[in-house]
């Protein structure tokens, strides 16, 4: 199936004029490195700040007011960076899986911290709270951080696993 | 010894050709080079904005600085580290190279732009520390920065098309 998608995407004209303008893709790559940029030091911030490394003159819900936006709309452009290098070079994304693995942990980690904006939202003090929803913080921090920078280490690593 | 012998010791000396040579090493270094750099240049970028008034106005530059900046020199400390390693591999031909050439230009600029800021802008920060539109030389220097360290992610992504 993957295999029938990706010859079809590459077969379609908009996939055609990407590969063959041969500036797009690396403007595109360095537009979304910049957005890269934005997300992980943004999501950096407020993980620091859930951990208590750093940051703490801030409660966290003055951080997600902060950073949280800023996440959300670089996150927007990244895919649509990243649709126009996926449909410019299907058979580089798609069968590959450093891609695969890229997009399951974006997957997991947007919906951890749209729970964490959600939770913070409704209740400002609500990380604070208990001793064990300070540990929960501290862990939702570490998780974060960690399938961040394995998304941007399987980014990197698309351009050595494809085909 | 000339310029060119130099570099090329660095391409043939031993970290050179294991680089070079090994199958992971190269794709790993560039992974945490990548890694380091997105972390310099948003760190900085959050610092320049708030110089700009463009965002955390609400925050003295002060705290903000000594809240962000030691995230960027680590960082910094582990691109530059990560990132000599990559040049060793192919010293020969990265230091030929226009695109190259220019991303050390740009880095060199920022730095100076940075020591610039904190040395003589910097200063005076008591008199503007809490204001949310800070001087023009201040917000001169956030621009400067802004544009210079995307210059620099610019042209270090393309050294990989060329």
């Amino acid at each position: 199936m993957i295999l029938e998608l990706t010859e079809w995407i590459a077969a379609t004209s908009m996939s055609q004029t990407i590969q063959n303008i041969s500036w797009i893709i690396p403007t595109v790559q360095i537009v979304h490195i910049l957005c890269v940029a934005i997300v992980m030091s943004s999501i950096g911030m407020i993980d620091m700040r859930l951990l208590g490394v750093s940051g703490k003159r801030q409660t966290i819900a003055q951080m997600a007011a902060r950073y949280l936006p800023w996440i959300w709309w670089a996150l927007l452009i990244l895919a649509c960076t990243g649709l126009i290098l996926l449909i410019g070079e299907p058979g580089r994304d798609l069968p590959n899986p450093a891609f695969q693995a890229k997009m399951f942990m974006l997957i997991s980690v947007i919906i951890i911290t749209l729970i964490f904006q959600r939770t913070v939202k409704n209740n400002m003090h609500f990380w604070d709270e208990t001793p064990a929803r300070k540990v929960s913080a501290k862990l939702t921090a570490v998780v974060s951080l960690t399938l961040w920078v394995s998304i941007v280490i399987a980014g990197r690593w698309i351009a050595y696993t494809g085909g | 010894m000339e310029f060119a012998e130099i570099i090329a010791a660095i391409e043939n000396s031993g970290v050179g050709m294991q680089v070079r040579e090994s199958t992971w090493m190269f794709p790993t270094f560039e992974s945490l080079h990548v890694l380091a750099i997105v972390l310099v240049v948003g760190s900085i970028a959050i610092i320049d904005l708030r110089l700009l008034g463009f965002a955390s106005t609400n925050r003295s530059i002060t705290e903000l600085h000594a809240e962000v900046l030691p995230w960027t020199w680590v960082s910094f400390v582990i691109a530059v580290v990560t990132g000599v390693l990559l040049f060793t591999s192919a010293a020969i031909k990265y230091s030929a190279m226009l695109v190259f050439q220019i991303k050390m230009l740009l880095i060199i600029l920022a730095g100076a732009n940075m020591l610039y800021f904190q040395f003589v802008t910097y200063r005076s920060v008591a008199q503007w520390d809490n204001a949310a539109s800070t001087p023009l030389p201040a917000k001169i220097a956030g621009g400067m920065s802004i544009t210079l360290w995307i210059g620099v992610v610019a042209f270090g992504r393309w050294i990989g098309f060329i």
